[in-house]
């Protein structure tokens, strides 16, 4: 495969969200608002790619025995960087996202790109490879958020778009909606995408 | 060594974790100083904030010019003062303009959903009014409960009054798309029952724990 492939695959054939159902819990959580998917998803782009690259370089010398131990090892280093990051730089965002920066490392994209790709691909590759992975994540993210902030606050990141006569949809400020366009957002990329028949 | 003899994956092991623990002590210790830096700006940034309208509007310093961020520690040292509080891990500050009391706050604690939660309360000089309230510290659930710490929320409780004949009063919640009609009733966040609870229980446990003190009544 050409690096360019490599990418798209990762990060539209492939899709970790939408194809491998990987990452839900975080799409659920952090979508209400564009600004914090962003960051999330700039986040996990910066840990995945650089763990695959680091997992990748180190994967000749790593035993079968502890591959695993020593993965979650290398992507919890990668996250705690973005959280000292962030805290350092951006306490407000920082701030908002909360804990769930921290809950990258349980992120199974991560682990899944180490797994599947990193410990069998030369560092450049696995590096393209989690830079796709997080991309597609990041799109898939900032779809979920553009609707729910749009409806749920009236806001487009952050800045008013539907006016004072807008009532918003308190149901898109919570968890339960993500499910539902979610599930709606992956029905259509089978149909359009995939063309998947029901 | 050889790589497959048994102690070569604890070898491994130790090696990885010591260099990437070493990568994080060093990237750490660069950011430490910032770190705590932006906390100790954030918190008086807040403290002042919650008494900026009140110097305002007395005519001692302008808001802006209160909370610039060059000025934010000088002005902090000079408006305000901490106190003694014998209670762990809370605080109380007294703040004065050119010997005036303008009130006093006090930075507590409490429950959330998810974890624990701080904020400052600032109280009127003679100790029976909540003059404004932040909530500086939580973990609740992004878009959700941490909402109390938005303006539309925690500006409710300033200029209700929290002390009256030698009581606590309790706040209610009512639903968030109603109008409060008496001075007890707090609207509360859609989808986060628990923590707009919690911010109540917070303010009538450790405000009754330090009105018992005694503290807002020398004066």
């Amino acid at each position: 495969m050409t690096k360019k492939e490599i990418f798209l695959v990762s990060a539209f054939r492939e899709n970790s969200v939408w194809k491998q159902i990987l990452g839900i819990c975080s799409s659920l959580a952090v979508t209400n608002l564009l600004m914090n998917s962003l960051i999330m998803g700039l986040g996990v782009i910066f840990s995945v790619a650089l763990a695959n690259f680091t997992i990748s370089l180190i994967r000749n010398w790593t035993p079968r025995s502890v591959r695993m131990m020593v993965q979650t090892l290398i992507i919890g280093s990668y996250v705690i960087i973005v959280d000292i990051f962030l805290k350092a730089n951006m306490p407000q965002i920082s701030k908002q996202l909360g804990p769930y920066v921290g809950l990258i490392i349980t992120n199974c994209i991560l682990m899944g790109r180490a797994e599947a790709f990193a410990a069998k691909n030369n560092p450049l590759d696995s590096f393209i490879d989690g830079l796709g992975a997080g991309i597609g994540y990041t799109l898939v993210l900032l779809a979920i958020a553009s609707v729910r902030e749009l409806f749920g606050f009236g806001t487009f990141f952050g800045f008013q778009v539907l006016g004072s006569w807008w009532t918003k949809w308190s149901i898109m400020v919570m968890a339960p909606s993500a499910f539902f366009i979610l599930a709606l957002f992956i029905w259509i990329i089978n149909n359009k995408y995939y063309k998947v028949k029901a | 060594m050889n790589e497959k003899s048994n102690s070569y994956p604890v070898f491994f092991m130790l090696i990885v974790t010591l260099v990437f623990i070493g990568i994080l002590a060093v990237m750490y210790r660069f950011s430490e100083a910032k770190i705590i830096q932006n906390e100790r700006q954030e918190y008086q940034l807040q403290l002042l904030g919650l008494f900026a309208d009140e110097i305002e509007t007395r005519g001692i310093l302008k808001k802006d010019a209160l909370l610039a961020k060059e000025k934010l520690e000088d002005n902090f040292k000079s408006y305000v003062q901490e106190l003694e509080l014998p209670l762990a891990d809370r605080k109380a500050y007294e703040v004065r303009a050119d010997s005036i009391l303008l009130g006093y706050c006090f930075d507590v604690l409490g429950n959330g959903l998810w974890g624990t939660m701080r904020a400052l309360i600032a109280i009127d000089p003679s100790g029976t009014r909540i003059l404004n309230l932040s909530i500086y510290k939580q973990m609740e659930t992004p878009g959700l409960g941490a909402r109390i710490e938005e303006p539309a929320f925690r500006k409710q409780f300033s200029g209700r009054t929290i002390y009256e004949n030698d009581e606590i009063r309790e706040f209610v919640l009512i639903p968030e798309d109603q109008e409060a009609s008496r001075d007890v009733e707090i609207r509360q966040i859609t989808g986060a029952t628990i923590t707009s609870s919690s911010v109540l229980k917070m303010i009538r446990d450790e405000l009754g724990q330090i009105f018992e003190l005694n503290i807002g009544e020398e004066e």
